[in-house]
């Protein structure tokens, strides 16, 4: 049963909410008492329904939706607004049927998410959409989701094809906004909030810890540790000898500030539009008593500068030119120590052993645990990541009309600097043990362990200047023959050249071809054909041909009939082709190589001689994965306003690097290079459905996007098990499902564990996971382990959107779910793994075995030892992780025209938005997303948004 | 029209083919990435380092690597000489214990098991390669190439023999493979690998580049020739011993038995092993080799197995100094100024095994008390070499100021404080500590130690046994054992003793002698008496009375399990699995 989250009750920390939003919440209810006509909603409602006349932006162009065949998701600039996110990707949750995404940390700057296009398609190295911003390959998050026209995603291969040798994973397209002829405006947005982590960890404090501590010992028949003093020390005693420290509560704040500033405008007459934007971000990070240093502050951040100026200019009629400039500067702050170590030390740190300060000034710790979390955070100094993007492209188009009706002529160069580089400043803390003197029993505190030192400069390091630079020449020609048939055709060279630091430069060329027909605007056919390759592979596995065929056919629209039916529009599409994969993880496989080896020391002075060893084999026949793609859909329309969107699709992935080594003998002694020998079938249904309603001084609408999808391996070179073990195959089940031991219950004595196959992870005691024999063999190894659950990419996704406006007023929320995906808390042995090398016992841990309640027992015994027995993939550790989350709420108010018009202004609106207000889920003790490491942020902002 | 459509189309091909003629190279690697076989044997500086590549596995598979066996518990504590902490479940040697060890992770790749087969193949691709092709470096001189290809010889001996010692008969490859039809080679006979073995070490061994000694002390654990021939007497002796000297297999393989021994028993074969053992003797004394015999009998044995050869060990024929600042906490126990994880502690059983100076031994079967504040009592006449390898209740851990002792007792009742060392307050398990490979780096927390595969000790060793058994209990037996017992202060062997009884003598000398060096488990299984293995395991329980003496109570700890096919080592299950024909050793 899904149940509220006991965290929920602290989203709203009312002290803060009154802090913060008292006065606007007056002011708000203030006007809509007196407000006069709403001017406009704030809503946005993109169908996936392509019916209508307006444009799509496709590969390489854009065609009316109407006539569209491939399966293409768009979303507009102005639904992407009510996010409030660091990150581009942060705002397409749920927004794109079959684009699923999952959070990551939440880390200022550090908080891009995961996305899977329609599922999982493979086992290869890469599965994330290619992107392109502007019709040039780059990344998404370099976007300011204020600068976004829209986005378009291309999720079958007639779609992609012109992206041929990289396009199997999917496409998505960003525009960025242009001018509009007309008068000019400016635009203002200023928002402001805080923001929390979603759900932190929580451990045992020192009283349970210790009893619990004790019970182990008694597990491991190892004497107790903690005296019957101790205990009653640790529940009410002198915490300077008795500490009991909550680590989370003493350096994570629930309060961390940001804002948000864009300024934009736009404008143009017949020969010149424009549109420039400025942008500024802070994202402040969750760690407290960072400012406590002068000059500088440890506390995580990131400054955001963001500009974009799209210039659209017309030349002697027949030329336009069109330049784009976008930048960013980023400026990271951090705490000198890495995220990952900062957080472990986190989850480990003792509650019981020493206090954050042994006195005021002096930190706790003893040499067992010299970094004091506080301590860890604050005083070893900060590091500033600076990251400068730059990215500018120009298309020159030729209208060849004079020679040619409908011929156009152009070149396009996209050039793209991005810089990052880290500078550090480092130094080290003292900690001092509280020690309990033996005569008086008072405490004491000890000599400093380790040095207080001062700031020390550290060279900057992840220096890199990496670029890309893009050059593409193409031939468009468009134009109706009679009143029935209409072409339009597409070829274009493309190459490109991206330099990663110091690696060879990855190189792609290709040439593609689209050609488009109507019939009388109902029947619609596509064949788009690339022929590209890249400089990965040998010279005859370099280049693939990449064809895609599609039809689509509009079967009914009343808009030529004019009659009242139920079926307003209704056309059906399919398509078929093949898509490449070049990006298989590994470049140059088909040449022999020999590789530095790990130095080995000969001598008496240990002197370290450096190795040459030889590398993987040669693999002259490593070449591109393949995706055949196919695609049936269907838009509907019914009653004027509910679409339906409906695709099925079936993709199969081939060619995917597999290992030989469970195949060649060893005796070959060399290591061996994967072969393009994996396949994976990937089946899904994906559905979009819009509800909208408006009436004179309200509407409403509702978009639900939903996506089935499955994936099976059909090929992976595996290891031979044992007869009667077929379970044991990863073949046949979906590329990320979890496999692991079953979990049967836990041993109940000695007697038990004497009557049950022989588990060979290390010898059990009653109270240890005991496992399924699957294959009846008498002995539970690793050969019984077969598939035990879903994996964490979800096999179902929903994302809905509702939202509805009474007068100025509008109220917008985007919930989405992802079902049908699981957590391996083995995989965060950190939290879930009590006292393995000393760590603390998370809260997690119910009712651990114990000889007197072994029948109620919810966890296997404590041990202050590694178990190996336990502390591995079972079905114990997988635990349910679906989720329903509130992605984003908004409420606005737009001000009335009739109140604006002494001010000057054309339009104002004010807003309040809440992020990732809250989580039903099952699993309740972390965010089932983002388990361990820097949390998910949910925040809570307000602001206004003013156009001159 | 149609001009226009054909003259717009002639135009743009003409750009496309303009612009793809133009990008032809566009797609090229840079030539400069490319470093394969070629480029490394075109400059001796590269060959060099393929060499240095080959002692990659050897020397992280020596007694006090942290070599990830039995999951980072040591080989030693799957014998009677040693046990690991049992509460520790991840030591792998627990497992062993209950009895449940199989192919799929006793000889696999990971941390777990004894052996990682894949190593040995990975080796001797990498010595074929350079044995074959470092004629083709243009700049170095012949002797230097003659002393590589002599090297690579002495390592292929030395991988066979590490597998033939496991598991019997196995595939020879006699090039490196490339072609995967090459691939399927069945399993030789052992009597092919043992001469196949004998053929490697007379080859290094005839090689005149190949140097007696590293010439230059910078390439202390380097192959050479003195271990060319000790590796032959070693192989002789493990040939000529019960396990594979005879017409009867340990377990019968049917048609397979000439996998796993001779199917005849040849008693020439000792003699072989005896003037191998010879050779070797004289061919290392001959060439600066000797036993360590100058620092006095309490500290001979301690530079003989842990000091570098500069430090005056001239007894190490390979060893590898494994570098500094290594972590040591595997060998240290755990609790005050240890703090390490008990991985590898002696047992009572070793204990015993040592003799008094004057010869006679400490009667453990009765409880001991000892004197008022006097707790090393029972062990104040033992042997040198136990004080060198084994740690105890109230031996002098830290030798340097501030000195420490250690206290591995409980007390009797509360009113006894409990020794810091001891199981409760250190809650831990066993009354014996490792000391051997920490002699000198009992205080520090860093460790530096050497690790020796091979010394000359041994060779005398080999001698006395292949001697004995082939001739009988004469002089050249006794004198061989003499030579390592005066080094550390012990008396002569007695002449007296029968063939079976100096058998038995030999079999503890080399348990003594040898001690933590992964001998004994090999030794137990050519010698074919693995029930020494079942146990029991003794271990003894230290008391101090409120009188201030001490209580030593033996008791027995835990029996093992032993199985008669396990005597050899189980092929990797999904070697096997690979379904090219390999065949498991029985019983697996």
């Amino acid at each position: 049963m899904v149940r509220y989250s006991p965290q929920i009750k602290n989203v709203i920390n009312m002290k803060m909410f009154k802090k913060y939003f008292s006065f606007p919440f007056a002011a708000v209810v203030l006007l809509l008492q007196t407000h006069a006509q709403a001017q406009q909603t704030g809503l946005s409602r993109d169908s996936a329904v392509q019916a209508s006349d307006e444009m799509q932006v496709i590969a390489y162009g854009e065609l009316p939706k109407r006539s569209v065949t491939g399966t293409v998701s768009s979303i507009s600039g102005k639904d992407l607004e009510k996010n409030t996110v660091f990150s581009l990707g942060n705002a397409l949750f749920g927004k794109i049927a079959g684009l699923v995404v999952t959070a990551n940390s939440g880390e200022p700057g550090n908080d891009l998410p995961s996305f899977a296009l329609r599922g999982v398609t493979t086992f290869g190295f890469a599965r994330a959409p290619l992107v392109l911003v502007d019709g040039f390959i780059r990344d998404l998050n370099a976007v300011s989701v204020f600068d976004v026209d829209k986005i378009s995603v291309l999720k079958d291969a007639a779609s992609t094809a012109l992206y041929g040798i990289q396009g199997a994973n999917g496409v998505i397209l960003v525009t960025t906004k242009s001018g509009k002829a007309g008068k000019s405006s400016l635009d203002v947005d200023v928002s402001t909030g805080f923001q929390s982590p979603t759900r932190l960890p929580q451990f045992y404090a020192s009283a349970d810890y210790a009893k619990m501590y004790n019970q182990a010992l008694a597990n491991d028949r190892l004497p107790a540790l903690f005296s019957a003093a101790d205990l009653a020390g640790y529940a009410e005693g002198d915490r300077r000898l008795y500490p009991n420290v909550d680590w989370m509560n003493e350096t994570i704040r629930q309060d961390a500030p940001i804002t948000s500033i864009n300024l934009s405008s736009s404008g143009g007459n017949k020969v010149a539009h424009y549109y420039v934007s400025l942008g500024y971000l802070k994202n402040t990070g969750i760690y407290k008593n960072t400012d406590l240093n002068d000059g500088y502050s440890t506390n995580s951040s990131l400054d955001r500068l963001n500009f974009r100026s799209n210039i659209d200019v017309s030349i002697l009629n027949d030329i336009t030119l069109k330049l784009n400039l976008g930048g960013q500067l980023n400026d990271i702050n951090a705490p000198r120590m890495a995220t990952a170590d900062i957080w472990n030390r986190l989850y480990d740190y003792p509650t019981h052993l020493f206090p954050v300060y042994a006195q005021p000034g002096l930190l706790g710790g003893t040499a067992a645990f010299p970094d004091n979390p506080a301590g860890y955070i604050n005083n070893r100094g900060y590091k500033e990541t600076h990251n400068r993007f730059f990215q500018s492209d120009l298309d020159l188009k030729y209208d060849a009309s004079k020679l040619l009706k409908g011929l156009a002529i152009g070149a396009r160069v996209g050039f793209d600097n991005y810089y990052t580089v880290t500078d550090g400043w480092s130094k080290t803390f003292a900690v001092y043990q509280t020690v309990k003197d033996s005569l008086t029993g008072k405490p004491i505190i000890g000599a400093p362990i380790g040095n207080n030192t001062n700031l020390a400069y550290n060279s900057p390091f992840s220096d890199a200047q990496n670029r890309r630079g893009t050059a593409e020449i193409y031939l468009h020609y468009r134009k109706s023959f009679g009143a029935d048939h209409l072409i339009d055709w597409l070829a274009l060279y493309n190459q490109t050249r991206q330099i990663l630091g110091r690696e060879n430069p990855y190189n792609m060329q290709s040439l593609n071809t689209r050609v488009h027909y109507a019939y009388k605007n109902r029947l619609f056919a596509d064949l788009s054909v690339s022929y590209g390759g890249t400089e990965a592979f040998a010279k005859d596995q370099r280049f693939g041909l990449f064809p895609a065929l599609a039809l689509g056919f509009v079967l009914i629209d009343t808009k030529d009939k004019k009659s009242a039916q139920a079926i307003n529009y209704l056309k059906l599409r399919s398509s078929a082709g093949m898509v490449g994969s070049s990006n298989v993880g590994s470049r140059f496989a088909f040449r022999e190589l020999y590789v530095g080896g790990p130095s080995y020391f000969f001598g008496n002075t240990n002197a370290a001689a450096s190795t040459i060893t030889e590398g993987l084999v040669a693999n002259p026949d490593m070449t591109f994965e393949q995706s055949y793609q196919y695609d049936l859909g269907m838009d509907l329309r019914l009653f004027n306003n509910l679409d339906l969107s409906l695709v099925l699709f079936q993709q199969d992935r081939k060619n995917i690097l597999t290992s030989q080594s469970t195949t060649v003998p060893a005796l070959f002694g060399a290591s061996l290079p994967n072969v393009n020998m994996g396949e994976v079938r990937n089946r899904g249904i994906e559905m979009s459905l819009l509800w909208t309603k408006q009436f004179k001084h309200a509407g409403f609408f509702a978009r639900l996007n939903m996506s089935l999808i499955k994936d099976k391996v059909m090929y992976m070179a595996e290891e031979v098990a044992p007869e009667g073990s077929e379970y044991f195959y990863r073949t046949g089940s979906p590329v990320f499902y979890t496999y692991g031991l079953q979990a049967i219950g836990f041993f109940e004595s000695a007697t038990d564990i004497a009557q049950s196959p022989l588990q060979i992870f290390g010898p059990v005691q009653p109270g240890d996971i005991k496992y399924q024999d699957r294959n009846k063999d008498g002995i539970v190894n690793n050969y019984d382990v077969g598939p035990i659950g879903n994996g964490s990419i979800p096999t179902k996704e929903f994302g809905l959107d509702l939202g509805f406006n009474v007068e100025g007023f509008d109220f917008q929320v985007m919930i989405q779910a992802q079902v049908d995906r699981n957590i391996n808390l083995a995989n965060y042995g950190n939290i879930f793994f009590p006292l393995r090398s000393n760590q603390k016992i998370s809260t997690f841990v119910q009712n651990p075995w114990t000889p007197a309640n072994m029948a109620t027992a919810a966890y296997p015994r404590l041990s202050t030892l590694e178990n190996a027995n336990n502390y591995r993939t079972s079905s114990f550790w997988l635990r349910n992780g679906d989720f329903i989350k509130l992605r984003s709420l908004e409420m606005g108010y737009n001000f009335p025209i009739a109140l604006l018009e002494k001010t000057g202004l054309s339009a104002a609106r004010f807003y309040v938005r809440a992020m990732n207000m809250f989580t039903l889920d099952k699993f309740k003790y972390a965010d089932p997303e983002n388990i361990s490491g820097y949390p998910t942020m949910r925040s809570v902002n307000m602001g206004f948004k003013i156009q001159l | 029209m149609k001009i226009n459509i054909f003259s717009s189309l002639a135009i743009l091909s003409v750009a496309f083919l303009l612009g793809s003629t133009s990008c032809r190279k566009y797609l090229e690697m840079p030539a400069q990435t490319s470093f394969n076989e070629d480029s490394v044997f075109a400059r001796y500086q590269n060959a060099e380092r393929l060499l240095f590549d080959l002692y990659q596995f050897q020397g992280r598979a020596l007694a006090t690597a942290l070599n990830s066996k039995m999951g980072l518990s040591s080989v030693s504590t799957i014998t009677d000489e040693a046990i690991c902490f049992t509460a520790q479940n991840g030591y792998t040697s627990n497992n062993v214990y209950a009895g449940s060890v199989n192919s799929t992770w006793f000889t696999v790749n990971g941390t777990n098991g004894e052996d990682v087969y894949d190593n040995h193949w990975k080796t001797i691709r990498k010595a074929l390669i350079l044995k074959d092709n470092i004629d083709r470096v243009p700049d170095a001189p012949a002797d230097v190439k003659g002393r590589i290809k002599g090297e690579c010889a002495a390592m292929l001996a030395l991988e066979y023999f590490e597998m033939f010692k496991r598991y019997g008969g196995v595939p020879i490859v006699k090039k490196a493979l490339n072609d995967a039809e090459d691939f399927i080679i069945p399993r030789a006979p052992l009597d092919s690998v043992y001469r196949h073995i004998i053929s490697l070490c007379d080859e290094a061994i005839a090689n005149p580049n190949f140097p007696a000694k590293v010439p230059d002390e910078k390439e202390f654990g380097r192959l050479t020739k003195a271990f060319a021939y000790g590796l032959k007497a070693r192989t002789m002796l493990y040939a000529a011993s019960p396990l594979f000297n005879t017409d009867k297999a340990y377990q019968d393989f049917g048609a397979n038995n000439k996998l796993i021994c001779f199917m005849k028993y040849d008693r020439n074969l000792w003699a072989d092993a005896a003037k191998a053992a010879r050779e070797a003797i004289t061919y290392c004394e001959q060439n600066g080799y000797g036993i360590v015999k100058s620092f006095g009998p309490t500290k001979n044995y301690k530079v003989a197995c842990e000091d570098i050869p500069k430090a005056g060990n001239t007894e190490v024929m390979f060893g590898t100094f494994q570098g500094i600042n290594q972590s040591r906490n595997y060998w240290t126990g755990r609790g005050t100024n240890m703090g390490g994880f008990a991985a590898t502690e002696p047992t009572q059983n070793h204990v015993e095994k040592y003799q008094n100076t004057d010869g006679t031994t400490v009667n453990w079967n009765t409880t001991i008390t000892t004197p008022a504040n006097d707790p090393t009592f029972p062990y104040k006449k033992l042997d040198p070499r136990f004080h060198l390898s084994v740690a105890y209740n109230g031996c002098l851990w830290v030798t340097t100021n501030p000195t420490y002792s250690l206290e591995i007792y409980d007390g009797v009742d509360a009113s006894v404080a409990n020794g810091r060392n001891g199981p409760i307050s250190a809650r831990t398990q066993f009354a014996y500590f490792a000391r051997k490979w920490l002699n000198g780096f009992e205080s520090t927390g860093v460790w530096t130690p050497m690790s020796p595969y091979m010394r000359l000790a041994e060779m005398y060793l080999i001698l006395a046994e292949a001697s004995n058994e082939a001739n009988g209990p004469r002089e050249e037996a006794f004198a061989a054992l003499d030579v390592i017992r005066t080094r550390s202060g012990m008396p002569t062997v007695s002449r007296s003793l029968d063939q079976n009884g100096l058998r038995k003598f030999i079999e503890n000398e080399r348990s003594i002698e040898l001690y933590l060096e992964n001998h004994r488990y090999f030794d137990v299984k050519r010698l074919l008496i693995g029930d020494v293995f079942k146990g029991p395991i003794y271990d003894v329980k230290v008391v101090k009375q409120k009188n201030a003496t001490f209580t030593y109570t033996k008791y027995k700890y835990h029996d093992r399990a032993w199985f008669v096919h396990w005597y050899l080592h189980p092929f990797p299950y999904n070697e096997v699995n690979k379904g090219y024909g390999l065949i498991q050793n029985p019983g697996w």
